[in-house]
């Protein structure tokens, strides 16, 4: 009797750990593929007063002694700034002096990688890479925004159900952040959306992605990006990893 | 008696004239100034250090908990990846030490660019663009992860020889007429720079043993 009891109650728990374990396993969605690619934005100095209140005033170049000069300029007037010259007298070279000119130094760095194809790089992939290079290159002038039409796009193949999710790894630099970069993704045979969203950047948004879409048959997404440079970022190169991450 | 004056007269300044003529030259002393310019170039040590420091090696760009580095046999005298998969990127720590010496008061300025494209060695496939990236690092430590925001090394448009092999000791050299952005400057005479390299893939990529050379340039400025 207390055999059967104890055969009871294991089938029970065994039945109750079964039916527990059914919507689990419907929520659990594997990670198939990840790509990722770089976002290189060139930053020009904007040409009009940043909120530092540091303008640009051209230099004027110094008067004549009473006519206009075009493109000449009298030793004697040469700032000591500009004036470089030395004078000596008496100057005498001796034979044994030795001269070392020596204008660059340079050392190379070897390189090396053994490669193998990915066997998931066809469920997805980007047009980034195969126009040569790893990286959507973006050129702007500091305090501007400027939209990118279909800068690339992403697609994904695969027949089973799929979710497709995105964002930005890290901000661009600190005064930069990655918000600052919206995106418009829609189905390349569809029209554009009338708005854009700012990323998601997962070191800021709690490790956490967004979800760009979900379908059941191959779909290439064209994204057109609206970046806003703040007005007072610095000239230089700034970047940050475009990341979509596809699970089923 | 006129021809005999006139004759004399003649005489003497015939006489004169020859002895103005045959003065030494060093009776007559010219002063003047001499203005000299030159340009001293600076003379500049350069160290170039591959895997300067312990646990150098290759990591999988992973978000979260960092796997241990590895690294290809190449290592320590190349930075090798060792095995990777096309459209991964991988984040090598600890690649290249720069140490930099000058006498230059005002610094200097480092110029880094790949002197050729990837290509793939085991069928000569090339891959023209930027898949090669530079992080800067610390003497002993970072945080780097494969998805640290990173820099392109471009390929230089100076004219570059030797290096169309992945031997060590064949290293290729970059002849400027113009250069590039500088991916570093110092204001100091002397510096150290610390960098870990990032690696994307081609997602195309055949399978194959891959190459690039990077070349450093140290110009004073």
């Amino acid at each position: 009797m207390k055999r059967f009891q104890f055969l009871l109650i294991l089938a029970g728990f065994v039945m109750l750990a079964l039916v527990l374990a059914q919507p689990v396993k419907a929520t659990i969605a594997t990670q198939q593929a990840q790509i990722g690619f770089t976002i290189i934005v060139n930053v020009t100095p904007s040409p009009m007063p940043s909120s530092t209140g540091l303008v640009y005033v051209p230099e004027q170049a110094p008067a004549t002694e009473g006519r206009p000069s075009i493109g000449s300029m009298s030793a004697r007037r040469l700032t000591s700034s500009l004036a470089r010259g030395f004078q000596a007298e008496n100057l005498q070279f001796e034979d044994d002096s030795t001269l070392v000119a020596q204008a660059q130094v340079q050392n190379p760095l070897l390189v090396q990688a053994e490669v193998t194809p990915n066997p998931k790089a066809t469920i997805l992939y980007t047009d980034v890479g195969g126009t040569g290079g790893n990286s959507v290159t973006l050129n702007q002038t500091a305090g501007t925004t400027v939209q990118y039409a279909c800068a690339f796009t992403v697609t994904v193949d695969m027949t089973t159900a799929w979710s497709l999710e995105q964002g930005l790894s890290n901000d661009f630099a600190s005064g930069f952040p990655g918000k600052d970069l919206a995106n418009d993704t829609y189905k390349n045979s569809a029209t554009p959306l009338p708005t854009s969203t700012p990323y998601v950047v997962y070191a800021d948004d709690s490790s956490e992605w967004s979800l760009l879409g979900s379908g059941s048959t191959m779909t290439t997404y064209c994204v057109t990006l609206t970046l806003t440079v703040p007005g007072t970022t610095s000239e230089g190169t700034y970047s940050t990893n475009a990341i979509f991450t596809l699970f089923n | 008696m006129k021809r005999y004056l006139l004759g004399l007269m003649g005489a003497i300044f015939a006489a004169m004239a020859l002895i103005v003529v045959l003065s030494p030259a060093d009776a007559v002393t010219a002063t003047g100034n001499a203005k000299v310019q030159w340009h001293v170039l600076p003379i500049i040590n350069f160290t170039l250090t591959p895997n300067y420091y312990t646990g150098y090696g290759s990591v999988l760009a992973t978000f979260g908990t960092q796997p241990a580095p590895t690294h290809g046999p190449g290592a320590p005298t190349t930075v090798d990846f060792g095995k990777t998969i096309a459209g991964d990127t991988y984040l090598y720590k600890y690649a290249a030490h720069l140490h930099i010496t000058t006498n230059d008061d005002n610094g200097f300025l480092v110029y880094g660019e790949a002197a050729a494209v990837l290509t793939n060695g085991s069928d000569s496939s090339v891959y023209p663009g930027q898949y090669l990236y530079y992080v800067p690092s610390g003497a002993s430590s970072d945080s780097n992860t494969g998805f640290t925001p990173g820099l392109p090394f471009a390929q230089t448009s100076g004219s570059v020889s030797g290096g169309n092999t992945d031997a060590p000791g064949s290293p290729p050299t970059i002849t400027y007429t113009t250069y590039p952005n500088p991916v570093a400057q110092s204001v100091a005479a002397n510096n150290d720079f610390y960098y870990d390299y990032q690696f994307k893939v081609p997602p195309t990529a055949t399978g194959g043993n891959y190459y690039l050379w990077i070349v450093y340039t140290v110009v004073g400025q």
